[in-house]
């Protein structure tokens, strides 16, 4: 009794203390979820509240709920209260997700929950339970990527549908992409689906199918390359065994998250063996066509060249092989355009690249052949096509251009201002040997060379030992001079002196040269003597007259000019006799 | 067939008497008819007979422009170049085999001094610059001769002076000669025969390659390494082409 108290007393006493802490909490059946799979989350408290507010599930889809629960409880008198509300939730899209703040009143205070932090993965297989009342829905419900190739080369074709199917006793009525298909490292395009019901055996067992969604897929790298799943959220009608008032059955509708399962496609590189230089990527089968609008024309008109190729392959993914063209013709960019269609078996129709050529000037202008290599993956072989050579002839037009001249031998090259049009052959020539022996290092050469040099030298050596003869007379007279002219230049001063002195020298002269006394000697006798001995008849009256003038100027004063010029005759008579007495 | 002609055209031709003359002029008819392959034959075998012309190459030049071989009329128009560098008709020709190619490249610009000196160096032959040197050298010994003859102190010096300066021509025209004879040993100009080559970094086929150049160019080759050949372009590129792709413009190939 008494602990029957203690107990009241103590109830009375705690309970306001343990009824005052509210818990009011939010709580998930997993923090860590597939996107098909589903989530059960609960807010609970502990106290009645009003005006529950829950989060707004963003990125989940409600499946059910709320549900309300309420419990109250008694142990050992003790009464706990417990009221929730759950939500069962589909989530949307993959990644981190929250579960928002729900919120209540209690006793006029308003309790908020912590936000749940989760994560939503890849779809996830779920184990097969035939208890699952959606076990009927799985199994009769399927998604297939189908790959029409497992093996391509780079840049071929390969094509994934996604067919969807069904057991003819489930009907889907609503269907929602939720995870669409990533293609990293391939050029994709979706096909249009029809989306007609169509029938096909599937696993041993006889399924309608739609073809959800059609993708052309181009490889862009070798190696083993995985194709993410699509993942489908679809609504369907499910028979139930009750049957209505007419005897039809009822139909309870399912909703169910279904993925097709991860494929991986082996691409396979292209082979190395005999690879095009020129090869840029393009696969499939083509053909291949250069032309040009016009194969004449006039300077500064216009045409068009293209630069085309047709067929089956990834037209869209390489570029067209360039056009090479005479620098003399004006060339603009090309303009590129093209007729493609992508059809579930790939890509189809024409690309080419239209060049605006203006040539400038009158000449023939060759467009050279192009080739164009391309990857047949049937043959498994490289293919290379080559265009035709074109010419395109440019009749009339302002003449060539300044030539381009600027060799080092050619640095002289005058442009001339002839420019006309081609140029005829010549008709006249001469024709000069092909080996011409240099001229310059030759022995002509240095023969040449040496020539003059070796005639200078011979008529220095010939003239030092035949010494010139008018050196040697000068030499003579000026010994002569010395010898007996000396005292008369002496006494050019007196007139007198000068002319005894003078006298005397010529007869000193005749003395030497003829061994004869000749001072006292008559002119005529003189005259005879020396016309005698060889002398010829002006020297001897030269000689006469200088003796003439020594005589006369014994008796008359001479000027000093008559005196020089006396003495100049001197030597004159003197040296003319003394050549003159040798022959 | 083409090859039974030519056979019967050869036999032909050792019919003939093996003037040059004959041979040229026949040569000219055939081109006159538009037998262009015919008159190539003729021509090749003036050239084979030892002798050539200017006027020769210009006729095959022609003849390989009709039949659009872009980089043998261009051989043969430089080579013409090479024996008659004036030659206007020439010169008009060639531009028009040149308009067909696809590469042109800006030639680097020279200086005045530069292009003044090249000038000069090239105003004549080695040939002619030989005979100008040995005039000059023979009127430096001429007038040597005349100074020790003279007498009178102004004679003497007026021919020294005349000696000297003719001297130092013909020092100067050696330097010439020199000069001309290593640019022309330095300077291999020779055609591109291939449709189209790349022009690579280094004598190799994985080195990288600068850019493609065409049939037709002209380049200079600079040195060669087995079968490669060190090229210089127009516009001063540097760089190494197979050795096969090129025919150097030169008379001693023949």
């Amino acid at each position: 009794m008494r602990q029957l108290l203690i107990c009241c007393f103590l109830t009375l006493v705690l309970s306001p203390v343990a009824f005052a802490q509210v818990d009011f909490k939010a709580q998930i059946s997993k923090s860590q979820l597939g996107i098909n799979e589903r989530l059960r989350v609960e807010f609970s408290m502990n106290k009645d509240g009003d005006n529950f507010a829950p989060p707004s599930f963003d990125g989940f889809r409600v499946v059910a709920g709320p549900s309300q629960s309420v419990s109250n409880m008694y142990v050992n008198g003790k009464r706990s209260f417990s009221k929730s509300y759950t939500y069962l939730l589909t989530p949307l899209k993959k990644g981190k997700n929250v579960i928002g703040q729900a919120s209540i009143e209690i006793d006029g205070e308003i309790y908020k929950t912590t936000p749940v932090p989760l994560e939503i993965t890849a779809a996830v297989e779920i184990p097969k339970n035939p208890n699952d009342p959606n076990y009927i829905a799985s199994e009769s419900l399927h998604l297939v990527a189908a790959l029409s190739k497992s093996k391509v080369y780079i840049n071929e074709p390969i094509t994934v549908v996604y067919k969807l199917y069904f057991d003819s006793k489930v009907r889907p009525s609503d269907v929602n992409p939720i995870d669409m298909p990533e293609y990293n490292d391939f050029w994709s395009q979706d096909i249009p689906s029809r989306r007609t019901i169509e029938k096909e055996m599937y696993k041993g067992k006889l399924y309608n199918y739609v073809a959800w969604q059609q993708t052309v897929l181009y490889p862009q790298r070798a190696g083993k390359l995985p194709i993410a799943p699509l993942s489908l959220d679809v609504q369907l009608d499910v028979p139930t065994n009750r049957r209505d008032f007419f005897g039809n059955q009822v139909y309870t509708q399912v909703s169910r998250t279904i993925t097709a399962g991860k494929r991986t496609l082996t691409v396979l590189p292209f082979p190395d063996e005999g690879k095009p230089t020129n090869f840029n990527g393009a696969v499939g089968d083509f053909s291949f066509e250069v032309k040009t609008s016009k194969n004449a024309l006039n300077a500064s008109e216009s045409l068009q060249a293209t630069v085309e190729v047709k067929g089956k392959g990834n037209l869209k993914l390489f570029s067209l092989p360039e056009m090479a063209t005479p620098s003399a013709l004006e060339r603009y960019d090309p303009e590129y355009s093209e007729q493609v269609n992508t059809t579930l078996s790939g890509m189809r129709g024409s690309i080419k690249n239209t060049y605006t050529l203006v040539p400038q000037f009158q000449g023939k202008y060759p467009i050279p052949p192009i080739a164009f290599s391309y990857f047949d993956p049937k043959a498994k072989t490289y293919k290379t096509l080559e265009s035709a050579e074109l010419v395109i002839d440019v009749l009339e037009g302002p003449k060539a251009a300044t030539p381009v001249v600027n060799a080092p031998n050619a640095a002289t090259v005058a442009v001339p201002n002839v420019t006309g049009s081609f140029q005829f052959i010549a008709q006249q020539t001469s024709f000069k040997p092909i080996k011409q022996l240099p001229f310059f290092g030759s022995t002509l050469f240095f023969a040449l060379l040496a020539f003059p040099v070796i005639l200078l030298l011979l008529y220095f050596i010939i003239r030092s030992q035949t010494p010139d003869a008018t050196a040697i007379a000068r030499r003579h007279k000026a010994r002569l001079v010395k010898k007996f002219l000396g005292k008369a230049k002496k006494n050019m001063s007196d007139a007198s002196a000068f002319y005894v002195s003078l006298e005397a020298a010529l007869h000193n002269y005749l003395k030497a040269r003829l061994q004869i006394q000749t001072s006292d000697f008559s002119k005529e006798k003189m005259q005879t003597l020396l016309s005698d001995k060889g002398v010829e008849k002006d020297t001897v009256g030269l000689f006469i007259q200088v003796l003439t003038n020594c005589e006369l100027a014994r008796y008359a004063p001479s000027s000093r000019s008559s005196m020089e010029q006396d003495y100049d005759t001197a030597v004159d008579a003197i040296t003319q006799m003394d050549k003159q007495f040798k022959s | 067939m083409k090859n039974i002609l030519l056979l019967a055209l050869f036999s032909c031709l050792t019919c003939f008497g093996q003037d040059p003359e004959d041979l040229f002029r026949e040569g000219n008819i055939a081109y006159n008819k538009g037998a262009y392959d015919r008159a190539i034959v003729y021509y090749d075998s003036v050239s084979s007979l030892g002798v050539h012309s200017p006027e020769l190459y210009f006729n095959l030049g022609n003849a390989y422009y009709k039949k659009n071989a872009i980089a043998s009329s261009i051989l043969n128009y430089e080579k013409a170049l090479l024996l008659d560098a004036d030659n206007a008709q020439l010169i008009n020709n060639l531009v028009y085999a040149q308009n067909m190619t696809l590469d042109r490249f800006t030639s680097l610009p020279e200086s005045e001094l530069k292009k003044a000196t090249a000038d000069l160096v090239f105003l004549t032959s080695v040939r002619g610059w030989s005979m100008v040197l040995i005039a000059v050298f023979w009127l430096a010994a001429f007038l040597f001769f005349l100074f020790k003859r003279s007498n009178s102190s102004i004679r003497k010096r007026l021919f020294f002076t005349g000696f000297v300066i003719s001297l130092l021509l013909s020092i100067l025209t050696v330097v010439i000669i020199l000069q001309q004879k290593n640019t022309l040993r330095n300077t291999n100009p020779a055609i591109v025969f291939v449709q189209s080559e790349s022009f690579r970094a280094e004598p190799n086929m994985r080195s990288e390659v600068l850019l493609t150049i065409h049939e037709g160019a002209k380049v200079f080759i600079v040195e060669g390494v087995e079968d490669w050949i060190k090229i210089k372009l127009q516009n001063g590129s540097i760089g190494w082409i197979p050795r096969s792709s090129v025919q150097p413009i030169s008379f001693t190939e023949e």
